[in-house]
């Protein structure tokens, strides 16, 4: 698998420094599970920041604080490990930390209809009014054209989609913001699969998705 | 002039006394003593100074003299600081050392308060922060890779996570390395740990080589934790400079460490 598309180096650094919203940094996440390149540029970051926390003003901390934490460690003993949900096929599956917020892999997901072909399922959404929900696309098929309220990041998962930017592939991400309108297709072969994060509903262009818009709730 | 006696764990001895060398020379130090003790910790044990203390004796000027051995305290203070908080994390996984705890704690606890405390938070909430960032340091300690992250980054994204988690009530997503699914750096060079050991102190001088403005943007993002959008309106700058000021930023640190690559 090669990545061609990235998140930018803002959204980036949104993530690192804890300030992105969690729909977004689900999204952010699960691209750099299999992005070595956005994982090296988080952690050199991450650097910077822990070289300002190296450096920062020091404000006393209380007297007993130290001694509350060896008490707290030794009452709490081991931390327990977390049990996931596995994989199904590692070359498909949605990696974590999707996969928790999903509550199952790629193929065990409870989808809702979506418009006449197309099917969805929201995985986060936050106070602001983001919400990150993963869409299947029936291959070949069209998204309808629309433009955007705000911003939009979207991730591959499986299959690919195409649009007037490129084509998009499992590990892809495309971020558009409120001046663009595009029409994405899923590219014909296989169905595509993908993480959508919006902050505001997505306005259709054409009159009968828009008259769709409120039933579907997308 | 006076140092506290300072640990290196067994396993990197070699590389941190060579470390720690380059450093003394470098502040005026022609030799160092150093005994390894049962425990298998190079302990030092004695300095000398290039000339018998030339700091002293050769200034004339008082303000001068004082203003220089503040600056090299500071520094040596500093760059020690670096090295042995690695070795002390090295310490809580490998042996469970509360005494490396209690050294880290000292060194960080009241930073990281300070950390939390950005954004109007109060004290107790803030010292909330500290305890659940060092409960989750003493566990997690096994996690620490001194081939990855130095202590200050590996402290710094844990407390950033317990500043998430209580401060903002929500779950920070993270990639998780044991996935399956996840897919792996390509393959380490066996001379990793020397170019990540100068990587830090390339990286270090870098973030000082920034423009004013560059590091103006990246540390109001992470010491308040602003998104860039709201750094913009902060300063009064259009957005569009923010992110050249984030991008020009990052390709200036890039460039340094392709350099050693
Ligand atoms: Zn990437």
């Amino acid at each position: 698998m090669t990545i061609i598309h990235h998140p930018n180096e803002e959204t980036l650094l949104d993530y690192a420094s804890g300030a992105l919203g969690e729909a977004w940094s689900v999204a952010v996440a699960t691209h750099l599970a299999v992005c070595p390149e956005c994982r090296k540029t988080v952690s050199e970051l991450e650097f910077v920041a822990g070289s300002f926390l190296g450096a920062s003003e020091e404000v006393k901390v209380d007297d007993s604080s130290f001694d509350n934490i060896l008490e707290r460690l030794d009452q709490e003993g081991e931390r327990p490990v977390s049990v996931g949900c596995s994989p199904t096929n590692q070359e498909t599956c949605l990696p974590n930390p999707l996969r928790e917020y999903a509550g199952g892999d790629i193929d065990n997901l409870k989808w809702r209809r979506l418009g006449p072909s197309a099917h969805q399922l929201v995985i986060c959404s936050d106070e602001d009014g983001s919400v990150a929900r993963l869409l299947r696309i029936p291959a070949g098929k069209p998204v309808p054209e629309h433009g955007h309220g705000g911003e939009e990041m979207t991730l591959v998962l499986r299959g690919a989609f195409e649009d007037h930017l490129g084509v998009y592939q499992r590990g892809d991400v495309q971020t558009v913001d409120s001046t663009i309108t595009h029409k994405p297709f899923a590219v014909p072969g296989e169905e595509c699969i993908c993480l959508a994060v919006t902050n505001a509903p997505l306005r259709f262009s054409s009159l009968a998705a828009r008259f769709l818009q409120p039933v579907v709730g997308i | 002039m006076k140092f506290a006696q300072t640990q290196f764990g067994p396993r990197y001895s070699d590389l941190k006394s060579w470390y720690a060398r380059t450093l003394f020379m470098d502040i005026g130090i022609s030799h160092i003593e150093s005994s390894t003790e049962q425990d298998g910790y190079s302990y030092i044990t004695g300095v000398t100074l290039a000339s018998d203390s030339p700091i002293s004796k050769s200034e004339d000027e008082g303000v001068s003299k004082l203003g220089r051995k503040k600056r090299e305290d500071r520094r040596t203070h500093k760059n020690m600081n670096t090295e042995s908080m690695d070795s002390c994390l090295i310490s809580i996984a490998e042996t469970r050392d509360r005494n490396a705890f209690k050294k880290l704690f000292a060194a960080f606890a009241p930073k990281i308060k300070s950390f939390a405390m950005r954004n109007g938070v109060g004290p107790e909430l803030a010292e909330e922060v500290v305890q659940e960032t060092f409960i989750r340091v003493w566990r997690k300690a096994e996690q620490f890779d001194p081939k990855k992250a130095s202590a200050s980054t590996w402290l710094y994204t844990i407390a950033r996570n317990q500043r998430i988690d209580l401060l903002r009530k929500r779950h920070r997503p993270e990639p998780d390395y044991e996935d399956p699914a996840f897919i792996p750096e390509p393959e380490p060079q066996p001379t990793e740990i020397i170019v990540r050991s100068q990587e830090a102190s390339r990286l270090k001088e870098c973030i000082g080589a920034l423009s004013p403005e560059q590091q103006e943007v990246l540390k109001l993002s992470f010491m308040e934790e602003l998104p860039h959008v709201e750094v913009a309106e902060k300063l009064g700058i259009p957005l569009g400079t923010v992110k050249s000021r984030i991008r020009l930023a990052m390709k200036h640190i890039r460039a340094e460490i392709g350099d050693i690559r």
